[in-house]
Order: C-alpha cells, then sequence, then structure tokens
C-alpha cells in the first residue's frame, strides 16, 4: 500500500498542453476512479503515474518518494491496460510469470505467485491457454492476473472494462472491488463511464481538459456538484437544467422565474446573486414523480415515453427546453399529453453563468465536500 | 452490382460439387481471370515449357536444326564441376544476402518504429535505394568499392581497419561481399517495409506492459517481438531467397560473374551458355534445374501465405 501524491503537474505534447497544473492526494488503500469525457487527460494523467509518459513539469511522489524521473519498473506500479496487452505467444502462465522473470526470481517462487495469483482470479484451469482461447473476461483476468503477481504498491487501471460486454462489464466491475477489499491496495481506476465511477471508487476525480473539476466521495459529487459541468457528467440520465432568471435573493433565499413564468422560492446563500442575474436551475430526472405533491410542480409536452420495467423515462419539454423525468415503472404516462410532474424544492441546485455552484446545505450530512 | 451482393441478393441458385459459386458467378469468375491467364501463359508458361523441351536438345550456334540427345544436357551439367560450383556460389549469395538483409531491414525498421523528429522524412529516404534503377546502384556500389578512389577504402584506411586498399572487385571474397552488400543495400527499404508493417501491427501496449514489468530494450526484441514478427520472418525469408536467387543484373553489372566464376550464380551462369558459348541446350537444362532449385522455396511460401493462422 502507498499513497500517490501529484504536485503541479503539467503535460505538454510540443506546443499543445493537455494537463494543466494537477494537485491531487490520493491516500493509501483508496481506491480512486479518474473520470472525465473523451480527452480530458485521464489517460495521460495515469500514464504520467506509470512513467509511459514524461512530466512536463511538477512531480509524483508515491510511498513519499518522487518517481517524477524513475523508471515504470521502479515505481511499484503495475497496470492493466485497455487492450489487456497480453502478449499472444506465451501462455497465461508465461504471461503471469514474465514480471517476475525479469525481476531474476526462483521459478518455485514464480510457481508459487502465479498460483496464488490464479487462485484468487479463478483462472487455475487456463494456465496453459494462450491468451486466444480466452474469452474477453478471462482475459481481463489475466491481465489483473499479471499484475497481482508483482505485489505492486499502486495498482493502475486504464479503462480496463471497455472492451468487454455490458453484462461482463458489471461482473467485472464487481470482480475488480472484491479484489480491492481483498488486497487493500491503493488503486487507480481511469474510465469515461460514470457509473463504473460511482459503483467503484472511494474517491472520484472529475477531470475535463486537463483540469481537475470536483474531487470528492461518489455521493458527495452526485448530491453536491461543484458546478454545472460536474453536475451534468456524474449521474445517469444527465441533470435537467433550465435558465432561469433571480427575482429576488437574502442570504437564506433566492427567488427565481422559471422559463414558463413560475416562481420558486429556493434554500440557497443569495447574497451572490442580485434580482435579474441569468442562473441554471438543475434537477435530476430521477427526483422527477408524476403529479402534484412535490414542492416544486412543473407540466411538460411530454414527446417520448421509454419503459423500462422497474423505471419509466419521460422525455417532454418545458417552455420549448428539453427535460428527462425517471419515474415509476407502472406510472401511466401516454406520449402526446401535458403532464404535471413535481420534485422537492431542496433536490434543486443552482448555477452562476460561469458554472459554479450556489452554495446551500448539504443534503447528506455525512459527505464531505473537497474541491480543487 | 458486384459478386459479393450478387451472392446474397435474388431467387437462391442450385450449387454444384465444383465450389459455391453459383453457375452464373462462376463463369464471370473465369472471364474475368482471362487476360491474367493470357499473359500468364504466353510470359511465363510458353517460356518455360519451350525451355524445358530444349533441355532435351543439343542446340548450339553450330547446329542448324536441334538434335534431340535425351539427358545428356542434365548429365553434363551435373558433371561439369564449374557448373556445379555456381550452385554453391548461389547458395553462398542467397544465405549471405538473405540474412544481411533480413537482419538489417529488421534493425532499421525497429529504429524506423521509434517515434523521434523526422521520423517520415527517414522513411522517404530509406526507399531511396529501392526507386534507383538496380544498375545504376550497381555503379555507384563499384565506384564507392573501387580499389583507388573507393570511399570505402578511404574510410576504412582512414579508420585504421587496414594498411592498404582492398581490391574488392578483383579478389574473390572482396566480389562476392560487394554483390552482397549491393544486393543488401537495395533490399533492405522492402524488407523493412515488412517488419515495419509488422511492428505496427502489434499492440504497443504489449511493450508498455513489459516495460512496466522491467524488461530492456534487448528482452522486449527477443521475448515480444521477434515472436510477434515469426509470420513476417518466414514470409520474408522466402521471398528473399527466391528473389535472391533470381538475382542478375547486379551481378552481372557489378562484376559480370568475376573474378574468374567467384560471383557466378546460376543466372550469370545460364547468361554465359546462352549468350557468350551460345549453347542454348545447356542454358536451358541450368534453366530447369534452376526452377527445381527454387520449387521447395516457392512451395513454403505460397503455404505460409495460404495457411490461415
Amino acid at each position: 500500500m502507498a499513497d500517490v501524491i501529484l504536485k503541479s503537474v503539467i503535460k505538454r505534447f510540443g506546443k499543445t498542453q493537455t494537463i494543466h497544473g494537477i494537485d491531487l492526494s490520493i491516500d493509501s488503500g483508496d481506491f480512486v476512479v479518474f473520470v472525465g469525457p473523451s480527452g480530458c487527460g485521464k489517460s495521460t494523467l495515469l500514464r504520467m503515474i506509470a512513467g509511459l509518459e514524461e512530466v512536463t513539469e511538477g512531480d509524483i511522489y508515491i510511498d513519499g518518494d518522487c518517481v517524477t524521473n524513475t523508471q515504470p519498473s521502479k515505481r511499484g506500479i503495475a497496470m492493466v491496460f485497455q487492450s489487456y496487452a497480453l502478449y499472444p505467444h506465451m501462455s497465461v502462465r508465461e504471461n503471469m510469470s514474465f514480471g517476475l522473470e525479469v525481476t531474476g526470481e526462483s521459478q518455485s517462487f514464480i510457481d508459487e505467485r502465479v498460483s496464488e495469483a490464479a487462485s484468487v482470479l479463478k483462472l487455475d484451469d487456463y494456465l496453459d491457454r494462450k491468451p486466444r482461447e480466452l474469452s474477453g473476461g478471462q482475459r481481463q483476468r489475466v491481465a489483473i492476473g499479471r499484475t497481482i503477481v508483482r505485489k505492486p504498491k499502486v495498482f493502475l487501471f486504464d479503462e480496463p472494462l471497455s472492451n468487454l460486454d455490458a453484462e461482463l462489464r458489471v461482473q467485472m466491475r464487481i470482480e475488480i472491488s472484491k479484489l480491492h477489499d481483498q488486497l487493500g491496495n491503493t488503486m487507480i481506476y481511469v474510465t469515461h463511464d460514470q457509473v463504473e465511477a460511482m459503483t467503484m471508487a472511494d474517491k472520484i476525480v472529475v477531470l475535463r481538459e486537463g483540469v481537475v473539476e470536483q474531487v470528492g466521495t461518489p455521493l458527495n459529487l452526485y448530491h453536491n456538484p461543484a458546478n454545472k459541468f460536474v453536475a451534468g457528467f456524474i449521474g445517469s440520465p444527465r441533470m435537467n437544467f433550465l435558465p432561469v432568471i433571480v427575482v429576488q435573493s437574502t442570504a437564506r433565499m433566492v427567488l427565481v422565474q422559471l422559463p414558463n413564468g413560475q416562481n420558486v422560492e429556493l434554500e440557497f446563500d443569495g447574497s451572490e446573486v442580485v434580482e435579474g442575474q441569468k442562473l441554471e436551475f438543475g434537477v435530476r430526472p430521477e427526483h422527477y414523480f408524476t403529479g402534484a405533491g412535490g414542492d416544486i410542480e412543473l407540466e411538460l409536452e411530454v414527446e417520448v415515453v421509454e419503459k423500462l420495467g422497474g423505471t419509466t423515462f419521460v422525455y417532454g419539454l418545458l417552455s420549448g427546453f428539453n427535460m428527462t423525468a425517471e419515474v415509476d415503472g407502472d406510472a401511466i404516462v401516454s406520449k402526446g399529453s401535458s403532464m404535471v410532474f413535481s420534485f422537492d424544492r431542496n433536490r434543486v441546485h443552482l448555477f452562476l453563468e460561469d458554472g459554479l455552484a450556489l452554495s446551500r446545505e448539504q443534503l447528506l450530512a455525512n459527505a464531505t465536500q473537497t474541491t480543487p | 452490382m458486384d459478386i459479393a451482393s450478387r451472392k446474397t441478393v435474388g431467387k437462391q441458385q442450385p450449387t454444384n460439387a465444383k465450389g459455391s459459386l453459383k453457375r452464373s458467378d462462376r463463369r464471370f469468375a473465369y472471364a474475368i481471370l482471362v487476360p491474367a491467364m493470357t499473359a500468364f501463359l504466353i510470359m511465363v508458361a510458353y517460356p518455360f515449357f519451350d525451355a524445358m523441351s530444349m533441355s532435351f536438345f543439343q542446340y548450339t550456334i553450330y547446329d542448324l536444326e536441334p538434335i534431340f540427345i535425351g539427358f545428356d544436357n542434365f548429365v553434363a551439367v551435373l558433371t561439369d564441376p564449374y557448373v556445379l560450383g555456381s550452385w554453391l556460389t548461389t547458395a553462398i549469395f542467397v544465405v549471405g544476402t538473405t540474412l544481411l538483409t533480413m537482419t538489417l531491414g529488421l534493425a532499421w525498421a525497429l529504429l524506423m518504429y521509434q517515434d523521434f523528429k523526422g521520423r517520415g522524412v527517414m522513411r522517404t529516404l530509406t526507399l531511396l535505394p529501392w526507386i534507383l534503377p538496380s544498375t545504376v546502384s550497381a555503379f555507384v556500389w563499384a565506384w564507392m568499392l573501387n580499389g583507388k578512389y573507393g570511399i570505402v577504402n578511404v574510410m576504412l584506411l582512414g579508420a585504421g581497419f587496414i594498411d592498404s586498399p582492398i581490391q574488392f572487385l578483383s579478389e574473390d571474397i572482396g566480389a562476392m561481399l560487394a554483390v552482397i552488400l549491393t544486393r543488401t543495400w537495395i533490399s533492405i527499404p522492402l524488407f523493412m517495409s515488412f517488419f515495419l508493417a509488422g511492428l505496427q501491427g502489434m499492440d504497443y501496449q504489449q511493450i508498455e506492459a513489459a516495460r512496466i514489468d522491467g524488461a530492456g530494450n534487448l528482452r522486449i526484441v527477443k521475448r515480444l517481438i521477434l515472436p510477434h514478427l515469426k509470420p513476417v520472418f518466414l514470409v520474408t525469408g522466402a521471398l528473399g531467397m527466391i528473389g535472391n536467387l533470381q538475382q542478375f543484373d547486379i551481378i552481372y553489372a557489378l562484376t559480370g560473374g568475376g573474378p574468374v566464376r567467384a560471383t557466378s550464380v546460376l543466372s550469370i551462369e545460364v547468361f554465359r551458355q546462352a549468350f557468350e558459348n551460345w549453347d542454348l541446350g545447356m542454358a536451358s537444362a541450368i534453366g530447369v534445374l534452376w526452377v527445381f532449385t527454387l520449387m521447395p522455396i516457392v512451395i513454403f511460401y505460397l503455404r505460409s501465405l495460404f495457411k490461415e493462422d
């Protein structure tokens, strides 16, 4: 186990800067997920920690040692790649042994380690097979096995599940989480899939264009997004946003007008906003329910209804703005009708024009908010 | 409509034991084969069978008509120490050139695989020997290896490796070395392209995984890259041997098969018999035996090419 610290890390490819001075501290034993859209720099950041990309500026520390200019093999890390990167001409056993052979370990030691890892990953029956004779999930397990045998301080995962089908992805997600519980090592995991991030992480790092947007626990990010980007990125389907205008504000309240002319009073610190200011009003689809009864009621023109059994997705319009509601699977909603949906006022998020969230009381007392 | 879509669209037509193609498709397939088959018959098959039949005749400048002599030409070839010597010369040339080309082609491909500034320009320049006419390359190398003014001698003398200039083209070993070097220089671009294509087909993350495991360059080449390139080695090895067995122009332009017979490979021997001794029957017999020498390598190459895995 080891902690990982990044200090003002910058990466430039020629004249293009992709990582803009990232400071990050990952505690020993944490499962941290880097998440963000394509091109946000999450894989580059992971590869810099691995030593596969040079750090242009700044420093990286693993277990207290500055490893900025250290060879990948000397950093005490092991990495699982998106393509698995298994050696196709070697058997599973040889793939798993390779790293230990390189370090000159004895054959008995290697056999013991491989057997131990194979047992953990249920690969005992496949040790003599070649990678091409394995399924996608088994190949992924071999890739993980290859890292386990080396007993690294830090495990790095670069979108390891993206080549698997949906069912296998869920299965492997659970297996990796179990593995983390079992081994207790520090793990850094890169994904663009926010469901993977939410379900696996102790801590999520949300990145956009080479900048950390927010760091926190999954529920903290879900309930208290630092800005509109995080609010939109975390949660599926994504949060609904509506442009609103401030009608009145105090230190404890903001009264806003929705696009349909409806005024809504919300408990926010309104000392930062003024009358007439434009804000974004955000509510997650899953916080809607059909009919009246919530603090705030909205009448939507229903355009599309998707019934999934357990839940129903309703896509509608409010004064020309797209809205999505995730309601009960048995809810009676008909396409083309106008229907009232409601939600509680404490489910609402407000964002300033620059995207920053307006502060309010946290929904989860236990959630600790951490901002970059 | 293309053949692929015609196979799936429309009413199902009966197929027979001759293949899975429908009758109409089969006719079309034969039709598009006609130009290639015609060219093959005129340019390859006819000359080959003509030469094969000529090998059973005595036909020199002194004979008005070919005289049938059965296997006498073959007996003469297989008992003539000079002609048999050209098989050994050919073997030395083919093995030496193929091994050197593959080694340097792979080394150059590994260099060109690295990410460095100006890589595109270097890759383009690498193709230069391939583009130049081979006789031009031969004269360039003859000039470079010249005993009086050649840059190779200047460099070797300057570096202190030799005390006096080597007369490359007038010494047995020097001449063989010269033809091997020249042919290698011309072939490197092609071999490099094969190896580079093979390398580019490799998942680079395998190399990164090995780096994280602590593997150095040599181990990565030995344990990962060479096994990955094994099919490329088989194909390029076979192609290289076939090409080198057929080599004529460079050797003829550089040494003319000499000094004496030091670089007289089979192609040179056929040329000598046909156009210096004007013994077409003997030349044809060498040619036929030459084809049989090539045959195992061609079969191996074709098998490698069509092997599924």
